[in-house]
């Protein structure tokens, strides 16, 4: 049977909130029995979704890889890296260097190595890059660090397009899609068997990475990312947690990028470009920082809402029309500020705040909406009036108790 | 044939030396000046802002359809100025008012948001024609001989305004009111606000100013690099990093930053070995060079050394 | 505690009744099988040039489906906006005054692919198997195409391209799309940048005298391309072919604002050519400095500069003044200089009656593409093959055609071995009076 896309998310995400919210089970049970769940659907999705959706889906699961090692760094840990393509870059090349069957370097000879063994060198490549790369890091914070990251991705492409010998300069490079094992052969075909590689190696690494956060090191993260001060004064070792942040999120980069060059079989130096690594930023931001599930919802919405936003948008009666065939990327940028602007804590952090609500907080805040929307109505209208400050010789609002205590500390 | 530089050594040749010099002095302050925009919006908010190309492009394609209208260069100029500011003053109460208080990383969301859906607005309304489009420019484009090198009349002019909007710049946050205000703000809005600082105004002041100075950097570097919808993005990519290399926080270190980097980088490209360097390697030696000055001064060469208590 | 357990079930049950209201309401269209509001015209109303033909995708009794990715969003999106339009209007102008190709509509779907290579297959692969489109025509960027070549040509992977979809007439200048033998199903439109910087540099070799007063191995040529694919295209094409000196060779990259240091590097090397493989911006950036410091070395550029783009970029310094005497090479017929021509006039008129941009390269260029689509399928529908195979053969047998916006003597030529659309360029020699003279009698073949 074939499925749409949309319902078929639906069902993935209905069903897993579903049992997660069952009453009356406990908590590990529920939780597993959601995981359980939520892994039997999507390993149902190359069989029942289109080959374009199911291209997305190998998508989606290859960057949650990304994601998830980005959220440790950048949600766990405070450090901004908005370079991280690079890293996927170099997976990338690594990948597609040791599997194409051309003689490179002297030593890397034509005979293209299997590919796990590829993924894993590609993979440790770029968590050696990442602890290269973590060292100087410690000494930058904040936009410093940004900006120098954003160095990284710009910097990386015209160093590989110059070393042609190595990399195939601005052509790049092809190899052959690695077939199916011999013991899965016939059951799945070779695009598929792709997405499942991908899911299997996102499995391992949301495990991974799961036990990492729950144990000391989790808690050291967090620690540095809210006083590095502090945390040292507790005995944690701030460089070696901000160090290892970073390699790990670089390792999960690099595999990532492996990944994606086994999907495409060719590299070039534009394929992961600077707005695709500032992207994995958005990413992280809209599913949720610090959150595991936050990642995987990050990279529904990076692949999604270039893809789709601009068409759903325009199936709302009453708009559409030229913009979407002209200008998708206005409707994208639209969206993705106004998920920003609603949900400020990330998709995953809003589900979070709704799923510990106690009932008698739902039940006082829908007694009291029409107060507070009338309010908020009333303000923004003020607000709005560019006079609204910039006149020097206005009087001050009364101030209103029932906002300040929501904006807490009072702004206009 | 295959010569190991690309050009001769300086000694031997001292008018090219002094012609890349020049260039580069004339692309660093076309950095320098978008630069400036770039610490103002950080000093006055605490944020960098990622729309702030987009913004200016912006800005920019609308002075354009308004030259189409038959204005001159100058007034297009005082016009993309105040259609900065007000933009950057929209921007901030309707876009970043509602995340202000939130994770700084939040914000730069929004900005990204914001750089899409100006890009695109921008090509839905102005790409329908050819591209790119010509600017113009209230300087001719005849060269300035300045002896060992020439300049055109319209470079010259941009590094003196850039010189200018440094000096203003600096003595705005340093000796005025506003300035000490604005700094406030962007250090403790809290305090600021228990001091009698309008926070809000205060803001919205600093996202004006940082447009409206972001409107003058497109509408003097687009008759260099022609209008069309991605053409302040490299700006914005090399002018943060000269931001960054200067100190966030000082404007003169903004502009010190983009002549180290447009000259840097024309003085790597032409006498490095072409083999293994060259000019295609110009952008990563400097955003190497980028990096290693990090590595010595976190908070570039002139900015101010966080203090952080605990 | 009862209260938590009584809401959470009500919790279950909300979610549950958005998550079935958000399925229902988000149903994809089906691909339609009938044409989509649009009214034919009056005389044209029935079936006419109808003819039952042999079809298995996109082919129905009312409609021809034909899709295309390109870039609508992303880096490139502003600089090829014009091009996706431009075929919709020529589309739509034969749907209906010429009552659409054998007897069917057109339905052209464009899909954004954002540039890239991942999003492009996929892209492809929606148009291949959700909308079962025929054939692709004029998918764009070398970063695309390349992502998607090899799922088109071979969609199930199993080594045998039987079941691949015509892609035709690709939007990008890279040699490589020519290879029938490994990509039977893709063929090239415009002439390949390498053979452009071959016919310059052949076109150079054979008139030294006349153009620099030397003989050829005397003349010192500077290079300035751009550091990518179509730049490095450009340059090795030129560098094989030109007999003469090559003095220095400055590359920039595409995300570069100022060149003005790799422009003063080449004049450091007292070339007597300059030869710009680049994009406008960056050559206008070339002419600019020429002006400034007075220096009047013989400039040869690339066709994808257009000299009413040059003019325009340049009016602050003269305009075609400037840039008089530049040689490069052209296939289109130019929208300034030809604007008089029944031909420009015509596709203004089209143009500007059924939404098209305004007339410039990338219209004519567009105009020249959707032309020889139709072409294509016309001849698929006399064999009486619409399949897509049988679209594929009639794009092999393709042979002499000439889109009307093409300069005469430029005609389209395919055949099973050889997947080069548009075969020849004519050298060009842009005048102070914004004509562009053409320089010999017949284009020069792409034939390598």
């Amino acid at each position: 049977m074939q499925m749409e896309i949309w319902p078929y998310l639906a069902l993935l995400g209905g069903a897993t909130g579903l049992i997660y919210v069952m009453p009356a089970v406990p908590k590990r049970w529920r939780l597993l029995a959601a995981i359980a769940l939520a892994l039997a659907i999507l390993c149902w999705a190359p069989f029942v979704l289109d080959g374009y959706r199911s291209s997305q889906m190998t998508r989606i699961v290859i960057l949650a890889i990304a994601l998830v090692g980005l959220n440790i760094l950048t949600g766990y840990n405070g450090q901004i890296s908005l370079g991280h393509g690079a890293f996927m870059l170099l997976g990338m090349y690594t990948m597609a260097i040791l599997l194409d069957r051309r003689e490179q370097l002297g030593f890397i000879d034509a005979r293209p190595w299997p590919f796990w063994a590829a993924l894993i060198v590609a993979t440790g490549l770029s968590a050696i890059a990442g602890l290269c790369i973590g060292v100087p890091a410690l000494r930058l914070s904040g936009p410093y660090l940004a900006i120098a990251s954003l160095a990284l991705i710009i910097a990386f492409p015209p160093v590989v397009k110059k070393y042609e010998g190595l990399s195939g300069g601005v052509q790049g490079l092809r190899f052959p899609t690695p077939p199916p094992p011999e013991f899965l052969k016939g059951l799945i075909d070779k695009v598929d068997w792709l997405y499942f590689l991908a899911l299997i190696s996102a499995v391992i690494t949301v495990f991974l990475a799961w036990n990492l956060l729950r144990g000391t090191l989790g808690r050291a993260l967090v620690a540095v990312r809210d006083s590095e001060v502090a945390a040292a004064a507790m005995g944690v070792p701030v460089a070696r947690t901000k160090v290892t942040a970073f390699t790990i999120s670089a390792a999960c980069a690099g595999a990532a990028g492996g990944l994606l060059a086994l999907v495409l079989g060719s590299v070039t130096p534009e394929t992961v470009t600077i707005v695709d690594s500032i992207n994995l930023v958005v990413g992280i931001v809209i599913g949720g920082l610090a959150s595991i599930l936050g990642s995987l919802l990050g990279a529904f919405a990076i692949v999604f809402i270039p893809s789709d936003a601009a068409d759903l948008i325009a199936r709302i009666p009453g708009l559409g029309g030229g913009i979407v065939e002209r200008a998708p990327g206005a409707i994208q940028g639209a969206v993705v500020m106004l998920v920003m602007i609603l949900m400020p804590f990330g998709v995953a952090g809003t589900l979070r705040r709704l799923a510990m609500m106690r009932p008698t907080q739902v039940a006082q805040s829908l007694r009291q909406l029409p107060a507070i929307l009338a309010l908020r109505a009333q303000t923004s209208l003020q607000r709005l009036s560019l006079a609204w400050d910039i006149r020097p010789w206005a009087r001050r609002p009364p101030t209103n108790p029932h906002h300040r205590s929501q904006k807490g500390g009072g702004g206009d | 044939m295959e010569a190991l530089f690309l050009a001769p050594p300086p000694w031997e040749d001292w008018s090219l030396f002094g012609q890349q010099i020049v260039a580069g002095l004339a692309t660093g302050a076309m950095y320098a000046l978008f630069a400036l925009a770039l610490v103002l919006i950080y000093r006055s908010t605490d944020i960098i802002n990622f729309a702030q190309s987009e913004m200016a492009m912006f800005g920019t394609f609308a002075m354009w359809s308004l030259h189409l209208a038959g204005l001159a260069p100058w007034q297009l100029i005082l016009l993309g100025v105040l259609f900065g500011f007000a933009l950057g003053a929209v921007v901030e109460r309707i876009v970043i008012r509602p995340v202000e208080d939130k994770p700084h990383l939040n914000v730069v969301v929004v900005t990204l948001g914001l750089f899409l859906l100006l890009n695109s607005t921008a090509i839905w309304i102005w790409a329908k024609g050819e591209l790119p489009k010509r600017f113009p420019s209230p300087f001719s484009f005849k060269g300035v001989d300045l002896g060992f090198a020439t300049i055109p009349e319209h470079q010259l002019g941009l590094l003196v305004v850039g010189l200018g909007v440094m000096i203003l710049l600096a003595l705005l946050f340093s000796r005025t009111k506003v300035g000490l205000a604005m700094r406030a703000t962007a250090q403790n809005p809290l305090a600021s606000r228990l001091m009698g600082i309008n926070v809000g105004r205060m803001l919205t002041l600093g996202w004006a100013l940082s447009a409206a100075l972001g409107g003058l950097a497109g509408a003097l570097i687009a008759p260099i690099t022609f209008l069309h919808p991605g053409f302040m993005l490299p700006i914005f990519l090399y002018a943060s990093a000269a931001a960054v290399l200067g100190g966030l926080t000082s404007a003169p270190g903004a502009v010190v930053g983009g002549f180290i980097i447009g000259v840097g980088e024309n003085l790597l490209g032409t006498y490095t070995p072409a083999k293994w360097l060259g000019p295609e390697m110009k952008l990563p030696i400097i955003m190497l060079v980028l990096v290693l000055i990090l590595l010595v001064r976190p908070t570039g060469l002139f900015g101010e050394r966080a203090v952080r208590r605990v | 505690m009862r209260m938590k357990v009584l809401f959470k079930w009500l919790a279950m049950g909300a979610i549950a009744l958005v998550v079935a209201l958000g399925a229902l309401a988000c149903q994809e269209e089906e691909a339609p099988t009938t044409p989509t509001a649009r009214t034919p015209t009056p005389g044209v109303a029935g079936p006419s040039g109808w003819k039952q033909v042999k079809t298995d995708f996109g082919v129905t009794d009312k409609e021809i489906i034909i899709g295309q990715t390109t870039a609508l969003s992303g880096s490139a999106a502003a600089v090829y906006s014009p091009i996706a339009p431009a075929m919709q209007a020529y589309f739509k102008k034969v749907n209906q005054e010429d009552g659409g190709v054998c007897g069917r509509q057109i339905r052209f779907l464009v899909e954004d692919d954002q540039y890239s290579p991942s999003p492009a297959l996929e892209k492809a692969k929606k148009l291949a198997e959700q909308d079962k489109v025929v054939a692709f025509f004029g998918n764009l960027g070398t970063p695309s195409v390349t992502g998607q070549v090899d799922y088109i040509n071979d969609p199930n992977g199993d080594g045998n391209p039987s079941d691949g979809i015509p892609h035709l007439l690709v939007s990008t200048g890279a040699g490589k799309w020519n290879n029938p033998q490994k990509w039977p199903w893709t063929t090239s439109f415009i002439p390949a940048y390498p053979d452009e910087g071959a016919i310059l540099a052949t076109f150079l070799n054979e008139n030294a005298e006349k153009l620099v007063g030397k003989p050829v191995k005397d003349v010192r040529v500077a290079i300035l391309y751009q550091n990518d694919d179509f730049g490095k295209d450009g340059r090795d094409g030129f560098k094989q072919a030109f007999k003469g000196q090559i003095v220095t060779e400055q590359a920039y990259e595409s995300t570069a604002a100022d060149i003005t240091s790799q422009i003063a590097n080449l004049r450091a090397a007292n070339p007597d050519v300059l030869y710009l493989y680049s994009t406008p911006a960056f050559t206008a950036q070339v002419f600019k400095y020429m002006y400034t410091n007075n220096w009047k070395p013989k400039v040869i550029q690339s066709y994808v500069n257009p000299p009413a783009t040059l003019n325009t970029l340049l009016k602050d310094i003269g305009g075609y003044q400037a840039i008089a005497g530049a040689i490069s090479t052209t296939y289109l017929l130019d929208p300034v200089a030809d604007a008089n021509r029944p031909e420009v006039r015509e596709h203004k008129r089209i143009m500007e009656t059924y939404g098209g941009p305004p007339v410039q390269q990338l219209s004519l260029y567009g105009q020249a593409l959707a032309e020889t689509a139709v072409a294509i399928l016309k001849i698929a529908c006399e064999r009486g093959d619409m399949t897509r195979k049988g679209v594929m053969e009639a794009a092999e047998s393709i042979k002499g055609f000439q889109p009307t916006v093409l300069i005469p003597g430029i005609t389209i030529t395919m055949s099973k071995t050889d997947h080069r659309a548009v075969q020849a360029l004519m050298p060009a020699e842009i005048q102070a009076d914004g004509t562009v003279k053409w320089l010999l009698d017949k284009p020069i073949s792409t034939e390598r």
